[in-house]
């Protein structure tokens, strides 16, 4: 079973940083997004079930590096780190096909997991845009992995129902936070992930390696304005010891129906 | 500056604090400067009422609860002056008492904020990012980095308070101030902080965060122990260590319970079903080698002690979600008398090796 997993290393949370000039975010570190720790979480249960090798596939600043390292401590075989200046800016169309580009490179795989969506772009749309590049079905809003034998089966979330979908490989699985418990390394697995091949691939590297192809060029989301949305608070929260807050009810009670 | 009369519905949230105490007040004032946070401790002279001060009311232990009188609150004392360079080469960075652990490592983190060249920090770290310079300087907090970093007030380099009578005075350092019988502060009487000059720290570069899990007390103490007599020994170790915590099976099964509903602590698995005790370690430094062959040794030294799980994560952002777990694990100790029995439940190694509680 050939697994890959694309992983995304974003800001902190409340750390994202734009450049006020092209409006694209300043990468400079961050954490593994959060639904890609989940799917890196599945990828390492069916391989356990089912064999196989699992790459971790990024493309991002070189700062990714680390989060990528993370993920082979925590159970990927290798990872592959897109990064050259020519795919920066890339918007979800232009990111699932730089992807599709080296999951190609990678002579494709039987599984791709995606995390649902990332604490940064939040589009939600990367796996399935990598499917379509790919030409591969795909399930989406993944909240369980149940097998029936040697079978994967997704659980997809659908408004107010659940549909339980079975693995047709090759295929997109986009996997949500309740999925699967994230894992941690280990002290030792930290330290000889270090040891794990972790390949940097550029622009020269692709199959396409046309560059008007890839980055904010060849994106055709516009991003006009970035604002930060501030709401304000009408009523304070309410912090007070329950006791107080009933007490308060009742003489606003009294207050309109009166009584003792 | 307004002196305002106190509305029990509108400033519900100023008569307590993390204590979960509840107190009383007649006025409340939100002083901006020097000379309106002098009017504010005049006005509580003149007219005999008690104040309290208070900062972001994160505290432990009752004391922003107000008795009565007027409350002075630091939340709109939130100027940050900037950094500058001491003739020992040394950079300070001065704020007004009311600026958050948060606003000053924002402010330190910003995109090109560099000091010569090089990235500075704040290094006390008491986890609660809510808490104020005021607040932290009085209570003198004490981080989860405190086997490296000590106390708050180790790092301040100077500061300004206004005493009860509104008069100022300025003092050269913190311990001066908490000791002073000028300020009053020897004898329980009312003083404000007003500003403070805090000391930086050249930023290190490579961070790790370990979490050692053990079946019980004695094998984790056995283990701070080891970690406690290597850095007594080795030069690079004293350096390197820079944080040690200590948590007891009933922390953890609190800190598990409380995963759910807090979100700085979902990035994280279960905590191994068997683990009775937990340490975790912070190293830091700029010769990642070194850190990871230090590293081995522990892990070594984990084996013989025959612990049981590891979680280990690199990275300043990755051991975020580590501290989270120090962070919560104070809001569910419960204060250190009901700790159970020797007291001793969770607390950080400070600079002689000793297990203390935040307080
Ligand atoms: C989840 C959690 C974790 C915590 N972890 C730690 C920890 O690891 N280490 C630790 O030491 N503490 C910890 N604390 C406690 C708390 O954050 C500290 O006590 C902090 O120092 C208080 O800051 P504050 O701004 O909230 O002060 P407040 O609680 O508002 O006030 C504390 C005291 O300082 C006085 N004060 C405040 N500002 C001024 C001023 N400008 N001038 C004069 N007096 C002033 C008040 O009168 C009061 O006596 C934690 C608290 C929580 C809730």
């Amino acid at each position: 079973m050939k697994i890959i997993v694309c992983i995304k290393q974003v800001p902190p949370s409340g750390g994202i940083v734009v450049d006020e000039t092209d409006r694209v975010q300043i990468r400079s570190g961050g954490v593994l997004n959060p639904c890609d720790a989940r799917a890196l979480a599945v990828a390492v249960m069916i391989k356990k079930r089912l064999g196989g090798k699992i790459t971790a596939l990024s493309m991002g600043a070189l700062s990714a590096e680390s989060t990528l390292r993370q993920t082979l401590a925590i159970g990927a075989d290798e990872g592959v780190l897109l990064s050259d200046k020519a795919f920066r800016g890339a918007d979800v169309c232009v990111t699932a096909y730089t992807l599709a580009q080296a999951v190609t490179k990678l002579g494709g795989a039987d599984l791709i997991l995606c995390g649902q969506q990332t604490t940064d772009g939040d589009t939600a749309q990367t796996p399935f845009s990598l499917a379509a590049r790919l030409n591969i079905p795909a399930v989406g809003f993944v909240k369980a992995i149940e097998f029936t034998g040697e079978t994967p089966i997704f659980i997809q979330e659908l408004s107010g129902a659940s549909a339980a979908v079975e693995a047709r490989f090759p295929m997109v699985a986009a996997i949500g936070l309740s999925a699967a418990a994230p894992l941690a390394a280990s002290l030792k697995e930290r330290l000889d992930a270090a040891k794990k091949p972790l390949k940097i691939w550029g622009l020269s590297d692709m199959p396409d390696s046309d560059g008007s192809n890839y980055g904010l060029i060849a994106s055709p989301t516009r991003v006009i304005k970035i604002s930060r949305i501030s709401t304000e608070q009408k009523n304070p929260p309410i912090t007070e010891p329950p006791a107080d807050t009933a007490e308060r009810i009742l003489k606003a009670v009294r207050a309109v129906v009166g009584g003792r | 500056m307004e002196i305002i009369a106190f509305d029990k519905d509108k400033y519900a949230g100023y008569l307590r604090d993390e204590s979960g105490l509840t107190g009383r007040a007649d006025f409340i004032a939100f002083p901006r400067d020097g000379a309106e946070l002098s009017e504010a401790l005049a006005f509580a002279a003149k007219n005999a009422v008690g104040a309290t001060v208070q900062g972001a009311r994160t505290g432990l232990f009752g004391a922003a609860v107000p008795r009565g009188g007027l409350v002075i609150s630091t939340e709109k004392l939130t100027r940050v002056y900037g950094a500058c360079q001491g003739a020992d080469g040394g950079y300070t960075l001065r704020v007004q008492s009311g600026v958050t652990l948060k606003e000053i490592n924002d402010y330190l983190r910003g995109e090109r904020r560099l000091f010569g060249g090089e990235r500075y920090a704040f290094a006390p770290n008491p986890t609660e990012a809510n808490a104020t310079v005021g607040g932290m300087l009085v209570r003198d907090a004490i981080g989860l980095n405190a086997l490296r970093s000590g106390r708050f007030s180790e790092h301040v380099s100077s500061l300004t308070v206004v005493k009860g009578d509104g008069s100022t005075i300025g003092y050269a350092t913190a311990k001066e101030l908490l000791s002073d019988k000028r300020a009053g502060a020897d004898r329980g009487e009312i003083f404000a902080v007003l500003d403070a000059e805090l000391r930086l720290t050249k930023k290190d570069s490579v961070f790790w965060g370990v979490f050692y899990f053990f079946d019980g007390k004695k094998t984790a103490e056995e283990f701070i122990g080891g970690l406690l007599s290597r850095r007594a020994a080795r030069g690079f170790l004293r350096d390197a260590l820079a944080a040690l915590v200590w948590f007891d099976g009933e922390v953890l099964r609190r800190v598990s319970e409380r995963r759910l509903a807090d979100s700085s602590l979902q990035g994280l698995p279960e905590f191994p079903a068997d683990a009775r005790a937990a340490v975790y370690a912070e190293l830091s430094g700029d010769d990642g080698a070194a850190l990871e062959s230090e590293l081995c040794v522990h892990a070594e030294l984990f084996e013989k002690i025959g612990g049981a799980d590891t979680w280990a994560e690199t990275g300043e952002d990755e051991i975020q979600k580590f501290r989270a777990v120090c962070h919560a694990a104070v809001e569910v100790a419960g204060r250190p008398k009901e700790n159970d029995g020797d007291g001793s439940a969770y607390g950080y190694a400070d600079k002689d090796g000793n297990i203390v509680f935040p307080s």
